[in-house]
């Protein structure tokens, strides 16, 4: 066999243009879809898969909601094992209209840049000599009122370094109803998926020193974030925490960061079956109107076959080019289909960034999305091949159409 | 000339390889439609108005849920007692009452954890909730001053320690669970206790809200501005059905643009997957309908007979899909 | 250059065996133009079909060209038929979405022609059959005599031994009917190619050098031999 005549595979394509134009744009669909859904899942799950092996989280467990009482702080580093505890809570406040809602961290600056250092990167900070890192940290330490911003989040409110940022508590109101006043001394960008970049973090003892002006109840912590020394099992320390606690006055719940975020993801509930089953579905539906079309493509194709065969094509010749056109027009649709989800992305995260602020299609989900085009298309032409390579050519001749 | 039904029906058995897979193609898309149906129904269902337009909600200034709110035990007493626009019940008893909310962790019988309301109620909030049809299904009502409490309906199969009879622990203290109980609002996913046992069990000092019902005519609006000047009781005041409404706000545009883009994309998905599953059946049989035409059956008849057959195969799979 | 011995073919159909040909003897020489006439179901077809290789027989012997077809697979055959045979059909049997050039190009990639000579060569094969200025038409764009003569420029492009036509002329009308077989008389007398026709069409069949009749699977005269 000298050569294969794959210019028919191009005529084909061109002369039923209505079928061809129809089957990638459904094949595009599906794919899209695939790629958007599976990535609210595995940007759901991200923070899961990229926590910090060494880090664990002490909650209440009553509630997430419950506040630890501060002294726990002090408690849980004398523990042995941990190296670093870090306060971690949550402020809830919006920039001036309650539209504009983000998440707010209370933390302990410098335990925080440090057990962070990995996670995320600091790339713009004020003036001064040092590093990037040194300087925020510099920053942080002089002025009470300092935070830092991811960069997403200082895009879309177009904050610099040194712009004053007031926020409305909406659970930690001001008696007097007006604004904490923030000031913006770094903006950093997520280096792993368990940090997003719609964040702030400012100081906790900030938070702390004007609610004790403020209220006469007690100030307490929602979260403590502890670094394990190296060489310590985390299980044992886990157990460690919790046991101080076991008799009140509030019990604890350790576990390790990605258990924590993981408890995050279950909150959205059944989602990402939900989700699953829309794709699983919706790709099934497409992979039979596909094999429906090459059925039908091939079907007008017995007589044409039979000439070929006389001609002199063998059978693995004429099945060859039926499974080529099936191939590359589901191809074609998962290249569409990937690249629009790849151009949509950037899109789809601005408008649902409170939910999903790392909504980003991964390059695996990509990957996964065009092998699927390339099974569809193999599958939907295995039977219209399989039919064409048995074919008689005295048979084919002998067929209508 | 016509022709005759019986045309469509022996067509359907002859072609059986080729209707069964356009019978799949077709169930598959009647699939998709329904999931987009569905979901469009579940998202209106979402948006409808609910909650009692005379209920009114007291909350901590600022604060847009239950669960950033808090209402402190004077602030309660003041209004409970005092304000003018709460309706009496027959007693003469101000229909009002202050609740505690907090979303406790509890084990799903799936296994995994989950969070579940509680809600730690007074007397008076079954008389405030009785609109919703509240029902007592099993058991009895908590004993006032007692560590007990009832489950909602929507939870009792779910969680773990949710039948009458179980023990449910917050933090340190046992609560018992003594009846069960029917809502038709979201109130059936709750655990509900009473609220005085329930704030020295969590170490909670103040109440997240208040809600009572008001007197006919109440200016929900010129009430609201009041309340949040008011020096001595800083407030929140909105009617329920606006409360409620506030809270799927809350998710709304992140979910509009997601159910939003969810139906357009699979309805595209569904009628090209429609048209190319009709598409391929009109073409594979071109060759008949010249026959047919060149037998002298009209245009009309033809296109009817194939409009019957693809629309009885469409409906018997539809039914079944 | 084509020869049948004792060749035997029986179709079934729906549970029925229906005995085509029975121990047939055939000898067509090279050079030769050969109609084969009979009634319906004659089993001229048949014969056709075995000569081409498109369809194997039951017991006996065919030889064409000098190859014993009987015992190829299936892709030596479909080789075989590269090399050696040319068909015409009935209903022209041009790929549709081909144009006329493109159609004739199409045999010749099982040849070891590069690209420019395939082109070349069919503009050639289009050329002996007068189709020089059609060579960007699709088939739906042809009449039907000029579809056909397509169809023979696509049977001699690979310059094979043999050409086969099936009822060439049934779907035409008789003045150009009478141009295909002009042609064909040409392609048998100037370049020498054997041509078995098979033919309802006694006008048709008297351009050829000879006719055979066929009937329940047996020559009828004796000139097979």
């Amino acid at each position: 066999m000298s050569g294969t005549p794959w210019f028919l595979v191009r005529k084909h394509l061109r002369v039923h243009w209505v079928r061809t134009t129809l089957t990638v744009t459904i094949v595009s669909v599906a794919l899209l879809l695939f790629c958007i859904l599976t990535t609210f899942v595995t940007s759901l799950t991200a923070a899961v898969d990229q926590a910090a092996s060494n880090r664990i989280v002490v909650q209440s467990a009553v509630s997430l909601f419950v506040e630890l009482p501060l002294d726990y702080h002090g408690k849980i580093a004398n523990v042995p094992g941990v190296e670093s505890v870090c306060k971690l809570q949550w402020f809830g406040g919006y920039y001036q209209d309650e539209k504009n809602s983000f998440a707010q961290f209370a933390i302990d600056d410098e335990v925080f840049l440090q057990q962070y250092e990995n996670d995320l990167e600091i790339i713009d900070a004020p003036p001064g000599d040092g590093s990037l890192l040194d300087r925020v940290r510099t920053a942080m330490r002089a002025d009470r009122r300092a935070a830092i911003v991811g960069e997403g989040l200082a895009d879309k409110h177009g904050w610099k370094i040194g712009d004053p940022v007031p926020l409305t508590g909406k659970i930690f109101p001001k008696s007097d109803g007006s604004a904490w006043d923030f000031t913006v001394v770094g903006i950093y960008i997520p280096k792993r998926m368990n940090v997003d970049d719609q964040t702030m973090y400012f100081r906790f003892d900030y938070l702390e020193e004007t609610l004790t002006q403020e209220q006469d109840q007690p100030i307490g912590c929602g979260t403590f974030f502890v670094h394990v020394a190296p060489g310590h099992a985390i299980d044992e320390v886990i157990a460690n925490i919790d046991a101080l606690f076991v008799n009140g006055p509030q019990k604890t719940l350790t576990s390790t960061e990605a258990a924590f975020s993981a408890g995050f993801v279950s909150m959205f509930g059944n989602l990402p079956l939900f989700f699953g089953t829309i794709g699983g579905a919706i790709v099934f539906a497409v992979l039979f109107s596909v094999v429906n079309t090459m059925l039908l493509a091939a079907r007008q194709r017995i007589r044409e076959a039979g000439v070929m065969k006389a001609l002199g094509f063998t059978n693995r010749t004429v099945a060859t080019l039926m499974l080529v056109e099936s191939v590359s027009i589901c191809v074609i649709g998962g290249l569409v289909g990937t690249g629009l989800a790849w151009v949509l992305s950037e899109g789809i995260r601005g408008v649902v960034s409170v939910m999903f602020p790392t909504f980003a299609v991964a390059p695996q989900t990509m990957l996964i999305s065009l092998g699927m085009s390339l099974t569809i298309g193999l599958l939907a032409g295995l039977a219209p091949t399989v039919m064409l390579a048995r074919l008689k050519p005295v048979e084919a001749l002998r067929s209508e159409g | 000339m016509g022709l005759p039904i019986g045309y469509s029906a022996r067509n359907l058995t002859v072609r059986r390889s080729s209707t069964a897979l356009t019978a799949i193609g077709i169930a598959l898309t009647v699939g998709v439609f329904t999931g987009v149906v569905a979901l469009y129904q579940g998202f209106v269902d979402l948006y409808r108005p609910r909650g009692s337009e005379s209920a009114g909600i007291y909350l901590r200034p600022g604060a847009s849920s239950e669960g950033e709110s808090g209402v402190t035990r004077e602030q309660a007493n003041i209004i409970i007692k005092g304000a003018d626009e709460i309706a009496k019940n027959a007693n003469g008893e101000p229909l009002a009452a202050a609740e505690v909310y907090l979303a406790v962790y509890m084990n799903k019988l799936s296994g995994g954890r989950t969070n579940v309301p509680l809600r730690g109620v007074q007397r008076m909030s079954l008389e405030l909730h009785a609109s919703g049809n509240l029902d007592l299904l099993e058991g009895q009502w908590p004993t006032w001053g007692a560590n007990e409490v009832v489950v909602g309906a929507g939870i009792t199969g779910r969680i773990e320690n949710c039948r009458v009879g179980d023990t449910i622990r917050l933090n340190l203290t046992d609560f018992k669970v003594v009846g069960m109980f029917e809502h038709d609002g979201m109130y059936r996913g709750e655990i509900w206790g009473d609220a005085e046992n329930m704030m020295t069990a969590l170490e909670r000092p103040v109440f997240q809200r208040i809600i009572a019902e008001c007197k006919p005519g109440t200016d929900f609006e010129t009430l609201g501005a009041t309340y949040r000047d008011n020096k001595q009781t800083p407030l929140k005041f909105i009617s329920e059905r606006e409360y409620l409404s506030s809270q799927t706000t809350m998710l709304g545009p992140t979910l509009l643009y997601l159910a939003g883009g969810l139906i357009v994309i699979m309805g595209t998905a569904a009628i090209l997957g429609a048209i190319i599953t009709m598409l391929a059946t009109v073409t594979a049989r071109t060759h008949e309908i010249g026959v047919l035409l060149a037998i002298g059956f009209p245009r009309g008849s033809v296109f009817r007979a194939f409009l019957m057959e693809s629309c009885s195969s469409d409906c018997s799979v539809g039914f079944s899909a | 250059m084509i020869s049948f011995e004792k060749v035997c073919k029986t179709y079934r159909r729906g549970g029925e065996e229906l005995r085509v040909l029975a121990s047939l003897d055939l000898e067509i020489p090279a050079g030769d133009f050969v109609a084969l006439m009979g009634p319906s179901g004659s089993g001229k077809s048949t014969i056709l079909n075995l000569a081409g290789g498109l369809d194997t027989a039951d017991s006996g012997t065919v030889s064409v060209a000098s190859e014993t077809l009987n015992r190829m697979s299936s892709k030596a055959l479909a080789q075989w038929r590269a090399r050696h045979t040319g068909f015409v059909f009935q209903s022209f049997n041009l790929i549709p979405v081909l144009n006329a050039v493109e159609n004739v190009t199409l045999p010749l990639l099982n040849t070891p022609l590069k690209g420019a000579e395939r082109r070349k060569q069919a503009e050639y094969a289009l050329g002996i059959v007068g189709l020089s200025d059609r060579l960007k038409h699709r088939p739906a764009q042809l009449s039907g005599g000029q579809e056909q003569r397509v169809a023979i420029a696509r049977a001699i492009a690979t310059d094979p031994d043999v050409i086969l036509a099936d009822e060439p002329t049934g779907d035409l009308d008789r003045d150009t009917a009478n141009e295909v077989m002009e042609l064909l008389v040409r392609l048998n007398e100037e370049l020498g190619k054997t041509i078995l026709m098979v033919t309802h069409d006694q006008v048709a069949a008297d351009r050829a050098k000879r006719t055979l009749h066929l009937d329940k699977g047996e020559l009828a005269d004796g000139s097979a031999a």
